[in-house]
């Protein structure tokens, strides 16, 4: 297993970070709001900080680990950070820079031109060997910074928003080419990012870090299905509600913070506190609410319409906010509503999911990458079934 | 910019007056003396000794300067917080004594009866009157301002730049040879020049440390006080003489610094 | 790896200088005296092949500190009489005996006009005096020569006052009052006659003093203590009659006293 496995514990002031995570080989994306510490985890991770207490092991090496007293420093961990802002020494060209870590081992002259070389070669950017580090672009200080890392041969990979400082035009170009050469190394990588899009397209191993602690693991489809926060939700652009499961007239109801109360599949559901999400582009938009099937409903003003290319976003703020995706064409047909305009919300019961939310404080430390299907929880089944007889 | 902005007239006139104020006096002193006098006075053996000890002390002093004060000037700036303030305040201690009362410390410390001199004296090793004196003077004085000047050019260096060089491999000490110093080795080397030059002028502390013996501890600043006390012409001369050579030297340190640059 | 070796040696050559080597006599003395004890010493060293005389010359006070601390000087001549006496107290020196003797002369520019010939002149205002300042010794023996003109009843203390009114300047250094008058800063100054004969003091002339108020400046000479028993021949030079011509042209007195 040449995968990462740490557990760490980390005080900073205020800020405590407690987590458990595992990086297997291949990409794994590290999300979360500022804050939440993923820079810090990946400097704790590189041996820049130091834990309170934990373990890191690096596939068979142990690089941290407090019970027996092992702390090794960066220099001796083997691993490649990519920092936010790259770091090239501008007193080096750009061979320089690549061969720095190899000059540091003692190799010699030919033996590093020859890995420099190949590094060049691979990254397509054999023409800039002797360039100074200022006169690149974005793009290329980059591929440059990416060659620096792995001239050395890292076992794990830290990438700190690799493609933030870029425009948006270069970053697709980047990211195709960081999936190709990083699938080809196999090593455990863990990328930092921001960007929704990025998420979606390393979308197979995805970490979600809030305040210091990992709040859910998956690929991006179970973020997407079932965000275990509100962050998450709002990252993947779902609608997100908290609220509680309640009994009402015998049956179960979702009541928001809000006030509305809403029906949805109460499967694997207990009573007490949960949320509630939907995805936009299975919110219905009415100006009259309709007849018909029980649905749930959402009446509120337009806080806001955003047109984006063939469709349209748009916020709808009552007694909860729901943001709701239509097509163009929907929404002209609607008679394009303009903010302050009232208009009803309409969701299928069965296209909203129900999930209890843990009491604050416990769990969220130690999830493991959950399968895709929630398996049925058959005591919580029993459980309602009870309720519902003993009330 | 074409505008001449009533702010850029202020500045070029600050600038200038100030640099009236500061090139006045020295304007005055080259024109006090004949090129005929200034060369008299290099043909005397006196000056040429005086000028020989100068070079020699100060190149001597920035040995150790340099060997001591970079890893030191280093680690300061390294250091945070409370360490830090005291230690910049142990550093500045010695740059608050007068002179003479630098001299008169020194001798204190390392002359006959002196607290460490007196050990030294067992083993017949005598340090006042000596060049190592003129040396440990001028190293005494020179060096806090050169470390302390120093640190803040280690400050600027970016500290991602130093973590990245560790993950890619680099002990503390590589780090340090590799990427700080190359950094900083343009301000570096502007302040080696100035600890130099520092030293050329330095009096209070040698004479009374290492005192003005002619051929061994005189340097340029003591025969200029003894020629002051013949002939206070004479003194005028060598004060060019003095002058010329800070000049030359800051001349040359300008134009070695594209050379610098290069690598 | 050579230059490095060939440094190490230079700098140990000049750096420690092993004790007592027997044929040098270390005199340290006070730096108005420097002319004339150059010329001596190069004179006694001619006359006494391998020995070397080596001359310190700084301000009475640094180079008795230096002797305090243990600075290897075999003979100290003071231009302060105090500052000798401080060295016998603390029993550094045996008896010193005095050895030059100078005068306080009043200078003045020769191309001051009107011209000042006399004490009455000093008074005048508008007249720029520069003299020494409390501390250094031409500063005290000026005003004790101020003192005593009070008390004469052919000056009396309005003039004195008058004069006194007229201190521009008080300088830390003999030579700095030289330095004044040499740059047209002041009119007229204390300096000593030894002074007079340096070739800055061209452009300057005397206003004659009265001499019993003239005081008394001795130039004493002490063998320090810890020094080497060879400075007797060097004394004896000093004491003898080509000494007495040499430091005459330089405006000083050999003290006649055995």
């Amino acid at each position: 297993m040449t995968g990462l496995e740490c557990c760490l514990n980390y005080r900073n002031g205020s800020f405590d970070l407690d987590l458990d995570l595992s990086v297997p080989p291949g990409i794994t994306i590290l999300l979360g709001p500022n804050g939440a510490g993923k820079s810090s985890l990946l400097r704790l991770l590189a041996g820049l900080s130091r834990p309170a207490n934990g373990q890191i092991r690096l596939g068979e090496r142990r690089l941290f680990d407090t019970e027996r007293c092992i702390d090794l420093p960066p220099e001796q961990r083997r691993i490649g950070m990519l920092f936010q802002d790259l770091a090239l020494f501008t007193h080096l060209n750009v061979s320089g820079n690549i061969g720095f870590g190899l000059k540091l081992r003692g190799a010699g002259r030919a033996e590093r031109q020859k890995i420099v070389n190949q590094l060049l070669e691979k990254l397509t950017i054999a023409p800039l060997a002797g360039r100074s580090v200022a006169e690149l672009s974005g793009g290329e200080r980059q591929k440059v910074a990416l060659a620096r890392t792995l001239a050395t041969g890292p076992r794990l990979l830290l990438l700190d928003e690799p493609t933030a400082a870029l425009d948006p035009a270069a970053r697709g170009g980047i990211r195709r080419w960081l999936l190709q050469v990083l699938t080809e190394l196999k090593i455990p990588t863990l990328l930092v990012s921001h960007d929704v899009e990025e998420a979606a397209f390393f979308r197979k191993r995805i970490a979600v870090m809030e305040r210091g602690r990992i709040v859910q693991q998956g690929s991006f489809h179970q973020l997407l299905q079932a965000p275990a926060s509100e962050y998450v939700a709002r990252f993947v652009g779902v609608n997100y509600l908290s609220g509680e499961v309640l009994h009402e007239a015998d049956r179960p109801v979702f009541r928001s913070r809000g006030g509305s109360t809403f029906l949805a599949p109460f499967d694997m559901v207990a009573t007490g506190p949960a949320c509630l999400t939907v995805n936009p582009w299975d919110i219905a938009l009415y100006r009259q609410l309709p007849e018909g099937s029980p649905r749930n409903h959402l009446q509120g003003e337009v806080h806001e319409a955003v047109l984006l290319g063939d469709r349209v976003r748009l916020t709808l703020a009552g007694r909860d906010k729901l943001v709701a995706e239509l097509s163009s064409r929907g929404y002209q047909a609607l008679g394009e509503p303009q903010p302050g305009e009232r208009l009803w919300a309409v969701f299928k019961a069965r296209e909203a999911r129900i999930k209890n939310i843990a009491a604050v404080g416990s769990a969220g430390n130690r999830p493991r990458f959950l399968s895709s299907s929630l398996t049925a929880g058959k005591q919580l089944t029993t459980l309602e079934t009870s309720i519902r007889e003993g009330s | 910019m074409n505008r001449l902005h009533p702010f850029t007239i202020l500045l070029a006139s600050c600038g200038l007056t100030l640099g009236m104020l500061l090139l006045l006096p020295i304007f005055a002193l080259l024109l006090a003396v004949s090129p005929a006098e200034l060369l008299n006075q290099l043909t005397k053996t006196e000056v040429l000794l005086a000028l020989w000890i100068t070079l020699l002390s100060s190149l001597l002093a920035l040995l150790p300067t340099l060997l001591l004060g970079l890893p030191a000037a280093y680690g300061l700036s390294r250091c945070r917080g409370r360490l830090r303030h005291s230690l910049e305040i142990l550093l500045e201690l010695p740059m608050v004594l007068p002179p003479v009362v630098a001299g008169l410390a020194l001798l204190l410390a390392f002359g006959r009866r002196g607290l460490l001199g007196g050990l030294l004296a067992e083993f017949g090793v005598r340090i006042p009157f000596t060049l190592a004196a003129v040396v440990i003077a001028i190293l005494f004085v020179v060096s806090p301002y050169f470390v302390r000047r120093c640190a803040s050019l280690f400050d600027g260096v970016d500290r991602k730049l130093e973590e990245a060089a560790r993950l890619l491999g680099a002990t503390p000490w590589q780090s340090f040879r590799r990427v700080a110093l190359p950094v900083v080795r343009r301000g570096l080397f502007a302040e080696a020049i100035m600890a130099l030059a520092q030293g050329f002028g330095l009096f209070g502390a040698i004479i009374l440390f290492a005192g003005n013996l002619p051929g061994r501890t005189q340097t340029l600043s003591l025969a200029l006080y003894s020629a002051f006390q013949s002939d206070p012409r004479q003194a005028f001369a060598l004060g060019t003489l003095l002058l010329l050579i800070s000049l030359l030297l800051l001349s040359t340190a300008r134009l070695l610094r594209p050379w610098e640059a290069r690598s | 790896m050579v230059l490095t070796r060939l440094l190490l040696t230079l700098l140990l050559m000049s750096a420690f200088t092993l004790p007592a080597e027997a044929r040098e006599l270390t005199v340290f003395a006070a730096s108005s005296l420097t002319e004339p004890l150059r010329e001596l010493a190069r004179n006694y060293e001619s006359g006494h092949t391998g020995t070397k005389v080596l001359l310190n010359f700084a301000g009475s006070q640094t180079l008795a500190s230096q002797i305090e601390q243990g600075a290897p000087a075999d003979l100290f001549i003071s231009a302060n009489q105090p500052v000798m006496e401080r060295l016998v107290k603390q029993n550094l020196v045996e008896t010193p005996r005095p050895l030059l003797t100078n005068q306080l002369v009043l200078a003045v520019r020769r191309d001051l006009r009107p011209i000042a010939t006399t004490l009455e002149d000093l008074a005048r205002p508008g007249l720029l005096l520069t003299i020494g300042d409390r501390e250094v010794p031409v500063g005290r023996y000026t005003r004790q020569l101020l003192t005593g003109l009070a008390t004469d009843p052919n000056c009396g203390p309005d003039l004195v006052a008058r004069i006194e009114g007229n201190v521009v300047s008080e300088e830390s250094q003999v030579k700095a009052i030289l330095t004044k008058l040499l740059l047209g800063e002041a009119d007229a100054g204390f300096v000593y006659r030894s002074d007079l004969m340096s070739p800055a003091a061209n452009g300057l002339t005397t206003i004659p003093l009265p001499q019993q108020h003239l005081p008394r400046i001795s130039y004493p000479l002490a063998r320090v203590r810890d020094g080497k028993r060879q400075s007797g021949a060097f004394v004896d030079y000093l004491l003898s009659e080509p000494a007495r011509q040499i430091f005459t042209r330089y405006g000083l007195q050999l003290e006649n006293l055995r």
